[in-house]
């Protein structure tokens, strides 16, 4: 057997008990890794006492790799963390690259659970077997990029391979709702909160540092592999493009169909926009790439601003979403703000796709009159003001003034400034939604709404294939040619769903960099890896039980079929541009995608459906 | 393969002890003399390491007949001689070194006057110059580097000329080396990391060297493994007492090592970096290690490959290319482990070398006398660019 | 069914577009800066096109199969067609290989901004040029 590291390390830090626990194999097999894994343990965890607080001591929060994660390859950098959101109060989830999780694997470890909270900051320390908790009260209050530094330069000399840090920074001290975790700076397990969670914990950071191997179970198979995969990469233009401009390159593309939403979604062109675009990025703010362990795409870019008001030292440049959040969503073309304010959220720690839509929003409710500058503490929040953007980044990250209100969240906030707010909201199940516009492509509608973790692009791999980056010719839901409009939009939910499930949450490979895989070879990939001998139908099967798994979770904690449903500001149509006149049918996609799924008119998982599922103990939680 | 002759040599007793120095006073006995000069330098005398060594050998019955304090930090022919004059009006019959690479070369080299008389430079420079042993000399060392209580070479610095003299003889090779964790305590991490990675290099040199020998092999393997175990932890924390014998017994094995087969290419660039900069032997050593080890990869990359193993790292599965490469990356990773500590640069540039000197620093070290042990001819051309990725 | 049933047709619609794209200094200027040099080969019906920046003025030059180009694009004529309306989702396109692109990726995509507006002149440049049967979009 090949991909795992074989344990796992469970954390009280209540009591400071830390065990070490071998993976097993039986439960690996069934359940892939990542995700698959997470959401397992969570339910285990949770069973007895379902319903908490997530800013509790009763809230789990699990980190686990996936059998790829570290094995080499290009694309398989990644790893998830999952908890109760503190944003949402549903099942939370994050997706992350960077070099942490691959780090943990050689240190001999699959995963961390941790239960429980401490009395003060702790971190923990990983270096090979040795595993503790220590003091963190000298770290706590550093931004992201010095409690890094610091905890690198101060274990440096403890291993002879440096060590990865994955820190919170103010923002989940501080108990901002969509805190983030983050892993050299730059690699940010950003959406649903989860960074407050180790905030209330009082868990400052992890560091890891490890000397081991990774065994690989077929390892000549995997380089034949390798060598299959290369020509692909090699002609493949989306590759091309990510390696280029990083995810900006989508800023040129997505423009033209209309996918990107400008002035909180209100438009979907916009005169200045291309001063947002790799052209202007590249004069601009460009500083250089990077990349996540192992990946030969480097899609990363670095970032750095030498003068003026936004000034920023060479650092983790924004990504796509980062830059449609700050810049197209707040009608703001400074580029070198968006660095800034990409900066800021990197430092503190919190998710920029939901502070970019939260401030959006805001500006939103400043322009239409229902927040003056007395409410806003002086900060003008009109469209395009690029200084009032960065300076309201800064207040959330905070929790200060104003930004205190933003910091529960839009949705918080639009209850708390009352007046209608909520019409212009963005959010499904209290995430805001990404920076791909569903009136452009109607699936992406029914997955946000869907989506158990709320508006979310990459909860299924609706994005990549209806976006046009995915084709897997093994499935047809995944390469026949889609009807425009809203039809077909349920069945290519439920397969992207399944197949996403077992891609991108268990196995784990990356949406962007592992695009070009058709699923024989991401189905070898993990058999050379495991040395187990899955089939398509398997893994889909498995994926489909993690998809009722978690739609169950956040059904547990209290979402219904009226959660299900797309705001305002997504289903109102434009009267021009590419997408004029569209919005998707969320009533047919989802009478349809409720009977393919069995949900009942509540949303929930039909008891039978569960149970065939084999969710004895979720079906149990929520019928009985 | 085994060497078609070779043969190994070491008559120094050597014994290790927490505490020793204040108590090994019996082992001289059997050397039959009662009266000693003692060889120091002002630093360690400061740190008060003599004054158990004094009050251990009066209780013995023991006499020192006089103390040398002003040895430079590069043993020069004045010290020595001073030395020398000194002992020998003091009445003295032996001599005790205490202290790092320059207090004992320069006891070990005034040794020669003191009990041959005759001139230092004219009479004893080069090799095998003596006929009989040379009076009693017991060496405690307060570094855990040069390994020269083991070792048949002194070193001193002709200040006239500006050029390092080199006396070997194998009757230079002290009587007694006592290793005393105690004594390397107070050690900086600045040396401490630079005298440790100054062994390492005598370790991996001699090993690879073209006068490796089993015996030699055999000792620089354990030095090598002590080297890993315990440099580190020595660094970190001074009074991790068990770190500082682990390290001591390393620099002495690696000493042995080194005195049986040599030192090559790493050796070479040093010397050139410390004659011409004034950069400390070991840093030089210590940055220049992983640079000669790729000059010589060519040709050592099978042992190399071997050390692997020995430095920690897992080869199964791995090419004879990979282990070797993995173990110079080995080498790598401790230096920056070093470096963490604030202990030592990883880079020429940052031990405060100029970029000018560099094509003088290639040339001298292709003329340096190690070269001639060195696995692979020296090129100044060639050196050159590993000289430059050093920096 | 494709779009375009003859060759002569579609020859005059493209040509002509893209000879009205180098009159409009709004997007030629900045291909003009690309210095690009592309051919376009369209299939159903067949006809290659080399659109040449290289020069103080736009080049279109029909049936130039000669030249050597820096990017060579590949596609159906109903794929381009559906492309200058604006239509095509260029990603997916591209991955299945609705249309195939020879040549630095980069250069490709920094020329996307550069003919946005040309989207929205294309189904005027067909009614005001008697094409109007094929503004179908």
């Amino acid at each position: 057997m090949g991909g795992y590291a074989g344990n796992l390390i469970y954390v009280d830090l209540t009591t400071g008990r830390i065990e070490v626990k071998p993976l097993d194999m039986g439960f690996a097999r069934e359940n892939i890794g990542g995700l698959g894994f997470g959401a397992q343990i969570f339910l285990e965890l949770i069973k007895d006492k379902p319903h908490f607080d997530p800013l509790s001591a009763d809230n789990p929060f699990i980190l686990m790799t996936g059998p790829l994660t570290g094995c080499g390859m290009d694309a398989t950098a990644r790893w998830t963390v999952c908890s109760k959101s503190p944003l949402t109060g549903y099942w939370g989830d994050a997706n992350v690259g960077g070099h942490f999780g691959a780090r943990l694997k050689l240190a001999g470890y699959d995963g961390i659970v941790i239960t429980g909270a401490a009395q003060q900051p702790v971190y923990l320390s990983i270096n090979d077997q040795q595993v503790e908790l220590r003091d963190a009260s000298a770290y706590w209050g550093q931004d992201v990029y010095t409690v890094t530094d610091a905890l690198t330069k101060d274990l440096r000399a403890d291993s002879p391979k440096p060590g990865q840090v994955l820190a919170i920074g103010p923002a989940g001290e501080n108990g901002v709702r969509f805190a983030n975790l983050i892993n050299k700076k730059g690699h940010a397990a950003g959406r649903t909160g989860l960074g407050a969670v180790w905030g209330f914990k009082k868990l400052k950071a992890i560091h890891v540092a490890g000397t081991g191997k990774l065994r690989i179970a077929h390892p000549a198979k995997l380089k034949a592999l390798r060598s299959e995969l290369k020509a692909i990469y090699a002609e493949s233009i989306y590759i091309g493009s990510i390696q280029s401009a990083g995810t900006p390159a989508h800023l040129d593309v997505g423009i033209i169909t209309g996918d990107i939403p400008i002035k909180n979604w209100q438009m979907s062109d916009w005169e200045d926009f291309d001063a947002l675009g790799p052209a202007s990025i590249e004069e601009k703010i460009h500083a250089g790439g990077r990349t996540c362990h192992a990946c030969t795409v480097a899609c990363k870019k670095n970032a750095e601003v030498k003068e003026g008001p936004f000034k920023i030292e060479k650092g983790p440049g924004p990504e796509y979403e980062t830059i449609a959040a700050f810049g197209a969503m707040c009608l703001n073309a400074d580029i070198e703000s968006v660095a800034k304010a990409n900066e800021i959220c990197n430092r503190y720690g919190m998710d920029t796709i939901s502070c970019g839509s939260t401030i959006a929003f805001a500006i939103d409710c400043f322009e239409n009159g229902l927040l003056s500058s007395e409410d806003t503490g002086g900060i003008e929040l009109r469209w395009g003001n690029a200084a009032a953007i960065v300076a309201m980044v800064e207040k959330i990250a905070k929790n200060e003034g104003f930004g205190a209100i933003l910091a529960e969240g839009s949705a918080k906030a639009a209850e708390i400034i009352g007046k209608g707010a909520s019409r212009y909201l963005t959010t499904v199940k209290g995430l805001e939604a990404p920076m791909h516009d569903p009136r452009n492509a109607h699936g992406f509608g029914l997955a946000y709404g869907v989506s158990p973790r709320g508006a979310c692009h990459e909860a299924s791999l609706v994005f990549e294939v209806e976006g046009g980056a995915m084709y897997v010719p093994e499935l047809p839901a995944l390469a026949d040619e889609l009807p425009e409009g809203s039809e077909g939009r349920a069945e290519l939910n439920v397969a992207c769903q399944d197949y996403g499930m077992f891609f991108s949450h268990c196995a784990i490979f990356c949406n962007l960099g592992a695009a070009p895989l058709n699923a024989t070879q991401a189905v070898a990939m993990l058999n050379h890896v495991t040395g187990f001998n899955y089939t398509l139908e398997e893994v889909m099967k498995i994926g489909r039980r993690l998809w009722y798994l978690k739609r169950g979770l956040t059904n547990l904690f209290g979402a219904r079929a009226k959660d299900d449903r797309l705001p305002a500001r997504l289903m109102t149509p434009m009267s021009e541009g590419p997408t004029e006149g569209s919005i998707p049918d969320m009533e047919r996609m989802l009478k349809a995608f409720y009977k393919l799924r069995g949900l009942n008119e509540d949303g929930l998982p039909r008891e039978s459906v569960l149970r065939e599922q084999n969710l004895a103990d979720l079906a149990d939680l929520i019928y009985t | 393969m085994l060497p078609e002759y070779y043969q190994f040599h070491h008559p120094t007793k050597v014994m290790y002890g927490e505490g020793l120095v204040g108590d090994f006073a019996h082992e001289l006995e059997e050397l039959g003399v009662k009266n000693y000069f003692l060889v120091s330098d002002h630093v360690v005398d400061g740190l008060g390491l003599i004054q158990p060594i004094r009050e251990g050998l009066a209780e013995a019955g023991f006499r020192i007949t006089g103390e040398f304090y002003d040895v430079p930090q590069d043993a020069s022919v004045e010290a020595v001689e001073s030395i020398s004059r000194q002992a020998k009006d003091s009445g003295a019959e032996g001599l005790i070194a205490v202290g790092g690479g320059s207090v004992i070369d320069a006891a070990k080299a005034a040794n020669f006057i003191f009990s041959e008389g005759g001139d230092l430079i004219a009479d004893y420079s080069g090799a095998a110059t003596l006929v009989r042993p040379l009076k009693p000399f017991i060496v405690i060392p307060t570094t855990a580097g040069t390994g020269s209580e083991n070792t048949l070479v002194a070193v001193i610095y002709d200040v006239a000329n500006k050029t390092k003299l080199l006396f070997s003889d194998k009757f230079l090779l002290p009587d007694l080396a006592v290793l005393d964790p105690l004594m390397t305590r107070s050690l900086p991490p600045g040396l401490t990391a630079s005298t440790g990675m100054d062994a390492l290099t005598h370790a991996v040199e001699s090993y690879v060297g073209v006068d490796a020998s089993p015996h030699s092999e055999a000792l620089a393997v354990a030095a090598i493994k002590n080297i890993f175990q315990y440099l580190v932890r020595a660094t970190k924390n001074g009074d991790d007492l068990e770190a500082r014998g682990g390290m001591l017994i390393a620099a002495n094995m690696a000493g042995s090592a080194f005195s049986h087969s040599m030192v090559g290419c790493v050796h070479a660039m040093g010397h050139a970096v410390g004659g011409l900069t004034r950069v400390p032997h070991g840093v030089a050593n210590a940055i220049l290690l992983p640079h000669g080890m790729e000059y010589n990869f060519e040709v050592s990359k099978e042992k190399y490959a071997a050390l692997a193993p020995v430095m920690g790292v897992d080869t199964t599965g791995m090419s004879v290319d990979e282990a070797a490469r993995a173990a110079i990356a080995a080498v790598r990773d401790l230096l920056r482990q070093l470096n963490a500590l604030d202990a030592i640069p990883v880079r020429l540039k940052d031990a405060g070398v100029p970029h000018e000197s560099l094509p003088a620093i290639a040339e001298a070290a292709a003329e340096d006398g190690t070269i001639v042990y060195n696995p692979r001819e020296v090129e100044a051309e060639e050196i050159l660019i590993h000289v430059r990725n050093a920096y | 069914m494709a779009v375009f049933k003859n060759h002569e047709v579609f020859k005059e619609v493209i040509v002509g577009f893209f000879n009205l794209l180098g009159d409009t200094p709004q997007v030629a200027d900045r291909l003009l800066a690309s210095k690009m040099v592309i051919r376009f080969i369209y299939s159903d019906p067949d006809l290659a096109v080399v659109v040449d920046c290289s020069g103080d003025k736009m080049d279109v030059r029909p049936d130039d199969m000669d030249t050597k180009v820096i990017v060579e694009m590949s596609m159906k004529a109903d794929i381009a067609h559906k492309f200058w309306f604006g239509k095509v989702n260029l990603t997916m396109a591209l991955t299945r290989r609705q249309m195939v692109a020879k040549g630095p990726v980069p250069k490709i995509l920094k020329l996307l901004p550069a003919i946005k507006p040309s989207y929205a002149m294309y189904p005027k440049y067909l009614d005001d040029n008697g094409y109007a049967q094929y503004n179908i979009h």
